[in-house]
């Protein structure tokens, strides 16, 4: 018979333990709704998200303020032409050209530090459903990030048009294109978004999603914009995901896609890497 | 209960673990032990649905680790305790991982109090010693208050004070009927704790038995002997039918003959001895006979 450590002996199996109390019947609903609690406890518990998402915030608020502001300063400098090709809410937006990339490091960052840190072990051995898991944290960054998103484009919108006054051309919310500029770039921002946290669960690491990123939204555009302007220029332009965008809440878009094609093509950039992340996710070790 | 059965993993060409077949029983502490690099881990990992067999099968409580639902509620580990993430507070880190089975949430407080992380329960994680990201792995584990318990080198950080209180813990575990599998490469450690043992070397499952058994099984009680002429004291015990091999400190290591004999013999022929001593068996020289396969001792006796 074992002996504890002072020498006493411990019966063996004192009480065959009942078994496990059942649950409340289970649903994929209920299954769901617990990794969704899950999930938002451990997103609203790191300081690094909010600071990425400050730092998003400020960037594009700073970035609107400082663009408009300079066009004010300078508008009676500036030649007839470039007065009659100014659009303020296409300027007052301009900071969507980065932005994606703070939303985009934002959804990485929500799975690659679990990887990271090794904490993804610790939630797939509490929710072994793994394609739940990437789904709550897709569903949460789709709704956080839109919120964000809005509040973000909005804010620099308004701050932006604020500044411009006088003979400056600006822009109210109620003009024509206006809000739909704003709901189309916080549209894009959302979808970088989504995107950055599927390229996450594909790279599992933070530096290889960033870079991914960073080459989709920046390095990718500058490369094809090289191409001889043919026909494979013309037909691959429109579909990089910053040109994508770029028809999202610019009003000048040219041969790009007109906006609703191109959220649906941006869509369909989420939806193939998510489907490629989940499959991943249920062969692979780890 | 663990079963597993046929249970194997390849990395590439690598073979982890190969082919174990294995039961982990309630009501009793079992001991995991292998050298490093043996597949301990990547046993622990099958078990948890973590890794996916290559072939063969392991189950909890019957069933397969992914198939289950609110696993928590069945079986709690204790895998890498630095496995959290630092920006977290341990409240929250324990928190989350409760709401995913949907365990109320007065157990986090249950089992930071348990493991007595309560005073610290909302400092970040990434402060914690290693000793207290052990105690967090452990209340983690303890969380859904499951019957199966899954401790991989639980005792890695821990003070004497915090030893002890793992150990009186994973004996209390078993004694309620739980079933609790602890991996460790420190021998004296799991002769302390474990009733019952898995030895695996190189993938393979090299013993399933009882601790005592195990430490009983082939083992020879030795004599060790130092006298001042030990060459002709080594001569007459031979003759008495001792198998006698001489270590090169001098000391005499005497199979076959008995301490009392060896001492009235020694008396009887006027040696002058040092040092007579019964040497037992010990867990650790049961697992070196096991993972090495041959006895340590093999210096012959110069003539």
């Amino acid at each position: 018979m074992p002996t504890d450590t002072s020498g006493t002996p411990v019966p063996a199996a004192r009480a065959r333990r009942p078994p496990v109390p059942r649950h409340a019947p289970v649903t994929p609903l209920s299954r769901g709704r617990a990794v969704l609690a899950s999930e938002w406890i451990k997103l609203r518990s790191l300081r690094s998200l909010r600071a990425t998402a400050l730092s998003g915030f400020a960037f594009s608020v700073g970035l609107a303020f400082l663009v408009c502001s300079g066009f004010q300063a300078r508008w009676h400098t500036l030649g007839a032409q470039a007065q009659a090709h100014f659009r303020p809410v296409d300027t007052g937006l301009g900071f969507l050209q980065i932005t994606p990339l703070f939303f985009g490091a934002l959804g990485a960052l929500v799975v690659t530090t679990e990887y990271g840190t090794g904490q993804i072990r610790g939630t797939f051995v509490a929710t072994p459903q793994r394609p739940l898991v990437l789904a709550a944290k897709a569903l949460l960054v789709g709704l956080l990030g839109f919120g964000l998103a809005l509040v973000t484009v909005s804010a620099a919108f308004l701050l932006g048009q604020s500044r411009l006054s006088g003979a400056t051309p600006h822009a109210s919310p109620a003009d024509s294109g206006a809000a739909g500029a704003v709901l189309g770039g916080a549209l894009y921002l959302t979808l970088t978004g989504l995107l950055g946290l599927f390229l996450g669960a594909l790279a599992r690491s933070t530096a290889v999603a960033i870079s991914a990123l960073l080459c989709l939204f920046t390095i990718l555009p500058v490369l094809v914009n090289n191409l001889p302007k043919g026909f494979v220029w013309r037909h691959t332009v429109p579909y990089l995901p910053s040109n994508l965008g770029f028809s999202l809440w610019h009003s000048h878009v040219g041969f790009l896609l007109r906006p609703v094609s191109a959220g649906c093509v941006l869509a369909l950039y989420v939806v193939v890497t998510a489907a490629a992340g989940m499959a991943l996710l249920r062969t692979r070790d780890g | 209960m663990i079963e597993a059965r046929g249970l194997t993993k390849r990395y590439g060409r690598q073979t982890a673990v190969s082919g174990l077949d294995f039961r982990v029983e309630p009501g009793r502490v079992t001991g995991f032990l292998g050298p490093n690099g043996a597949g301990k881990s990547t046993t622990m990992r099958m078990i948890l649905g973590l890794d996916l067999p290559s072939s063969g099968s392991v189950t909890v409580n019957g069933r397969r680790y992914r198939g289950m639902v609110w696993p928590l509620h069945e079986i709690g580990a204790l895998l890498d305790a630095r496995a959290v993430h630092p920006g977290r507070s341990a409240y929250n880190h324990l928190h989350s991982l409760a709401a995913a089975n949907g365990i109320p949430r007065d157990r986090v407080d249950v089992v930071l109090e348990q493991v007595g992380l309560a005073a610290v329960a909302r400092k970040r994680v990434g402060g914690f010693s290693l000793g207290m990201s052990q105690r967090l792995g452990i209340a983690g584990a303890l969380l859904g208050d499951p019957g199966i318990l899954l401790f991989d080198e639980p005792v890695n950080g821990l003070d004497p004070d915090g030893i002890l209180w793992i150990r009186t813990l994973m004996r209390s575990l078993a004694a309620e009927g739980r079933t609790v599998l602890v991996s460790s490469h420190l021998m004296s450690e799991t002769a302390l704790t474990a009733d019952h043992l898995l030895v695996i070397g190189e993938g393979r499952l090299l013993a399933d038995m009882p601790l005592d058994e195990l430490i009983a099984r082939d083992a020879t009680d030795r004599v060790e002997v130092r006298a001042v002429d030990h060459h002709r004291l080594a001569g007459e015990l031979r003759t008495l039918g001792g198998e006698v091999t001489l270590r090169p400190d001098g000391t005499l290591l005497v199979v076959g003959v008995e301490s009392a004999a060896i001492g009235e013999l020694a008396a009887a022929r006027g040696h002058v001895l040092h040092q007579l001593r019964d040497v037992t068996s010990s867990l650790e020289e049961a697992y070196f006979r096991l993972t090495e396969g041959s006895v340590v001792y093999r210096a012959p006796v110069p003539a």
